[in-house]
């Protein structure tokens, strides 16, 4: 026996050994051979194990059976009012303490309000403290044993008692105040001094509101100061105040004083307007902005250097970005938050393909006759509409604005590239205008006007038509302010002419034919408050900024 | 038979780790603390507890104060290493740079710190972990064309041991001439809003758009306010006195 064949030999006892030990010590160690062989057995099993057919006896149930189930109790939408307790009493199938439930909601439409869960309990019963706009509100029950949930949806309509209505800039008693008509139609007196205890010096001149686009600072009664971020405003600007005001609640957030990082040093406002960067106010023919980028505590930054121009108080706002018209030279400026200097040089002819500006359609040396901005829905604006009067030849011309471009540098021409206004039309002569809302599309409007008498008439850019007296009111009233209430994306479609009568505002309220330029009349409501209104805005739920 | 006594030595070993960690766990657990003397070492970083600008060193210029002014003072905050005390414990500052060229003289360029108004300032306070001890620096003539180096250590007391060497010592330069902040070229900083620096430049901000505070970055939108107002105010300037330009006389001072 060689010394190999002795080893074998040697190895075979052990392993006989080995086997007779792994019975007695019930496998409590074995060789490695032992190991690989038990370990490709269990391995062959298991794979032969997966050949075998599966002949259980399973119990299938649907998932009505094992998930929760909603019976009724929840609508499809909901609107509700901010502070007013919303309650909803959804019933379900099953015994409803074996579930865990929870309501929450998120906004459609405004990126800068978090979600935010709102019940834990099967029926809703919650103060509504969100701010205006339209929520998904979502019902979610969960099944405490096997963790299966239903889910339910509705649409949430959340406005504050400011939320929705006409906000009538009005003249009474030497001072500015707005008188507020609300949803129900009922008319608000002075809802400035109302919540705040006093009115604005002077006479009105211009109402701007934004939903998210106002901070400030807020110092709590041991003297901490918070930031409180991105918050609805609205501004009121008289000839002789302007004040900054809580969009939802109306209390008055700042003053002249508190206003600007460097008070100016002349006191005369000349507007305020809203755009999706922040606000433009203009004072003493100088214009400044907040940008709501960084820190910024609502303060208006430092006033553009006047550079030998008149600003005219007529203004075009879309987007960041904010046209005007120098009367000095007769020709628009334009001016966005972020740029150091105003552009004036030109009117650019954009190209069609690409946007980018082709050659130049210059005009200078004209009047202003109008200039105002299309509605198209709650966050934008379709296009600058503007008409001119050359001062040398006297003709009108109707230009179409990229005014959103300002912001790239240039100001262009969308399409009407200067369309010539025959002169005996009457809106060359008006003093009174608004545009009807649409998208932005070539000519895609009509300029309704009025000539400060009782009649609304409007001009068709598209076939050079105007109808005359689309809507006559006595005789006796003055109009002052006209507007399409429109949001493409809302339904919304009004139209609201607003006049005084003897020391009083009355504001008359319409349907529109359609989807067509032409007012139904008779209008569909009347209201009517004490003292001259100047102009209004229009509010409804969603809306995010005025023009 | 080998198997056998194999067997027998894991299992041993096996009881033996075992009762091991199992003993461990009835072991009170003791731990380790900070139990050597206490030191001290200056903060370096972007902004102290004063808002200044404390790293590497702090350039003090009465070129951004008013013109009246003749003493100031800077600040230095100063770390504890080691627990904090129930008393407070006085804290020895020196001038390393005595007699050598370009270095501030005590009682002319600065206060010295065994002056009885600043004795009572250089402490921790008990309980305290960190102290912003104030370095009261004077102005005089000569700084208008030179700058004053005035190098610090910390150094061992009856309180504190040596600190780490590098921290321990510090310096602070002081002149009445234009001094380019540190933070100048920082990303949207003072180079994207002015420009690229000037002694002139820094000097007509100073004066005609009134803002002095280069310590601080300010926010977006005040950046945008001071960039119109500079342009504005230069433009004004020009209008009545011609072209601005540098010490050299052939950089033109202009605002982007």
């Amino acid at each position: 026996m060689n010394s190999i064949q002795g080893d074998r030999f040697k190895n075979l006892k052990d392993i006989t050994k080995m086997n007779h030990i792994l019975k007695k010590l019930n496998f409590r160690h074995f060789n490695s051979a032992v190991a690989l062989s038990a370990l490709a057995m269990v391995v062959v099993l298991a794979f032969a194990a997966g050949c075998v057919k599966d002949t259980g006896n399973y119990d299938y149930k649907t998932s009505d059976e094992i998930a929760p189930n909603l019976v009724s109790g929840i609508e499809a939408s909901y609107s509700s009012i901010s502070m007013d307790q919303l309650v909803i009493d959804p019933v379900m199938q099953e015994n409803e303490d074996l579930f865990d439930y929870c309501w929450y909601a998120y906004p459609i439409n405004n990126t800068n309000v978090k979600n935010d869960t709102i019940g834990r309990t099967r029926k809703l019963d919650y103060k509504v403290t969100m701010v205006s706009g339209t929520y998904y509100l979502i019902f979610k029950a969960t099944d405490k044993a096997n963790k299966t949930a239903v889910f339910k949806r509705s649409m949430l309509t959340v406005s504050s008692i400011f939320g929705e209505g006409y906000y009538i800039n009005k003249y009474e008693n030497n001072m500015t105040d707005i008188d507020f008509v609300n949803r129900f139609g009922v008319v608000n007196s002075n809802i400035l001094k109302t919540v705040n205890g006093s009115s604005l010096e002077g006479k009105p001149i211009r109402l701007a509101y934004e939903v998210n686009r106002y901070s400030y600072n807020d110092t709590a009664a041991n003297g901490t100061v918070t930031r409180i971020a991105m918050k609805p405003a609205l501004m009121v600007c008289s000839d002789n105040d302007f004040r900054v005001y809580h969009g939802e609640s109306m209390k008055l957030l700042k003053t002249w004083d508190k206003l600007f990082y460097e008070k100016p040093a002349v006191k005369k406002p000349q507007g305020v307007w809203a755009n999706t960067s922040g606000f433009m106010f203009m004072n003493n023919n100088q214009v400044s902005f907040i940008n709501n980028n960084g820190a910024n505590v609502g303060e208006f930054g430092y006033f553009y250097p006047v550079d030998n121009m008149k600003l005219n108080p007529m203004v075009s706002v879309i987007n960041g970005s904010n046209l005007l018209f120098d009367d000095n030279a007769g020709e628009f400026v334009g001016y966005y938050v972020q740029t150091l200097s105003p552009i004036k040089s030109a009117v650019k002819v954009a190209s069609p393909l690409t946007l980018a500006p082709v050659g130049e359609t210059y005009f200078t040396n004209s009047d202003l006759i109008y200039m105002g901005t299309q509605q198209y829905y709650y966050t934008s604006a379709g296009r600058t509409y503007a008409i001119v009067k050359n001062r040398s030849t006297g003709v009108y011309t109707l230009w179409q604005m990229g005014t959103g471009n300002i912001q790239y540098g240039y100001i262009y021409d969308n399409g009407a590239k200067g369309l010539v206004i025959p002169s005996n039309f009457g809106v060359v002569r008006a003093k009174v205008f608004a545009l009807k809302g649409g998208a932005s599309t070539a000519l895609n409007t009509v300029i309704y006007y009025s000539a400060g008498d009782n009649n609304v008439s409007y001009y068709n850019p598209s076939n050079q038509t105007e109808v005359k007296n689309m809507i006559t009111i006595p005789s006796e009233e003055q109009i002052v302010a006209i507007e399409h209430n429109f949001d493409n994306y809302f339904s919304i479609n009004k139209f609201s002419v607003l006049s005084n009568k003897a020391g009083n505002w009355i504001l008359r309220v319409y349907n529109m034919v359609g989807a067509t330029a032409d007012v139904a009349v008779p209008e569909i409501a009347t209201y009517t408050g004490t003292g001259l209104a100047k102009n209004m805005i229009y509010r409804h739920t969603n809306t995010q900024i005025t023009y | 038979m080998e198997i056998n006594t194999l067997y027998n030595k894991f299992k041993s070993i096996w009881l033996f780790v075992t009762a091991s960690i199992m003993l461990s766990s009835c072991q009170e657990k003791v731990v380790n603390k900070f139990d050597s003397e206490s030191s001290l070492f200056f903060y370096n970083g972007a902004s102290n507890s004063k808002g200044i600008t404390q790293q590497d060193s702090i350039s003090y210029s009465f070129f951004l104060a008013n013109s009246t002014l003749v003493q100031d003072t800077t600040w230095l905050d100063i770390y504890l290493t080691g627990m904090p005390s129930d008393e407070e414990r006085s804290i020895s500052i020196v001038q390393t740079n005595v007699g050598k060229p370009g270095a501030a003289v005590s009682g002319i360029h600065f206060v010295p710190f065994n002056d009885p108004g600043l004795v009572s300032k250089l402490v921790l306070p008990a309980n305290k972990v960190m102290v912003s001890i104030p370095v009261v620096v004077k102005k005089t003539a000569e700084m208008e064309s030179q700058e004053f180096r005035l190098d610090l250590a910390i150094i061992p007391n009856e309180s504190f041991v040596e600190g780490i060497k590098d921290n321990t010592a510090y310096t602070i330069k002081i002149t009445a001439m234009a001094v380019k902040p540190p933070l100048w070229d920082v990303a949207n900083s003072f180079l994207s809003m002015f420009g690229t620096w000037g002694q002139v430049k820094m000097k007509f901000i100073i004066d005609n758009v009134g803002y002095s505070e280069f310590d601080v970055i300010p926010n977006v939108d005040y950046r945008m306010f001071l960039r119109v107002k500079a342009k504005e105010k230069l433009a004004v300037y020009e209008a009545a006195n011609g072209p601005l330009y540098e010490l050299d006389g052939v950089t033109r001072v202009i605002f982007p």
